[in-house]
């Protein structure tokens, strides 16, 4: 949904969802990820993702 | 995977504008919680995916960014109309243990005909940069 005129950056309040604008963003999200998240994090990342799935579908994040 | 956030802006005594930002955990990984103060000052705050980050967030305008440095370029481009003329919210945060530094500038992009809120980012750890968009839906 469009975010309307009367949201400004003055009056961000509310509730967004991130856009996957191409069906790699999943993938491109996990590489940008690893690049910035802490060494102490034990978080290991595993991306489960169909590379055929089209834009505006969701990749699967696991950890 | 869904990427929400939950965005709470309001003004404290002092007349300074807060944006608190929640992001909720999803598929494992852990929620965070961003807490801007938009005043230019420095402040530290802990975050367990991105560790201990020191930043500031401030107003400013897309001409105050250079028109010759790639990252600026990057950062300025493809803003809407109401962007370009008004002001921007400009977020500088540098990793206190993991190397990194990032830049960000918020506003309002058309993506497809529909406007959305977006950030351009460009982080920098060592030799290597990344820039990303990032595009948000509105929920209510």
């Amino acid at each position: 949904m469009a975010v309307p005129e009367a949201v400004t950056l003055k009056n961000l309040s509310g509730s967004y969802t991130m856009v996957w604008l191409k069906p790699d963003m999943g993938i491109f999200l996990l590489t940008f990820l690893n690049f910035v998240r802490t060494n102490k994090s034990r978080t290991k990342l595993i991306l489960s993702y169909n590379s055929r799935v089209s834009a505006g579908s969701s990749g699967q994040l696991s950890a | 995977m869904t990427v929400t956030l939950n965005i709470k802006q309001y003004v404290d005594d002092d007349g300074v504008i807060h944006i608190d930002i929640e992001q909720p955990g999803a598929a494992g990984i852990k929620g965070t919680v961003e807490k801007r103060i938009l005043n230019g000052e420095w402040n530290e705050q802990e975050n367990p995916v991105f560790g201990t980050v020191k930043g500031r967030t401030k107003w400013t305008t897309l001409s105050a960014l250079s028109d010759s440095d790639e990252d600026d370029k990057f950062l300025k481009s493809k803003w809407d109309q109401q962007t370009q003329e008004g002001d921007v919210i400009e977020s500088y945060a540098e990793s206190l243990n993991n190397g990194w530094v990032a830049r960000q500038v918020w506003g309002f992009q058309e993506v497809n005909g529909a406007r959305k809120y977006t950030r351009n980012v460009v982080v920098k750890k060592g030799s290597e940069t990344k820039r990303v968009t990032l595009h948000y839906d509105y929920i209510a």
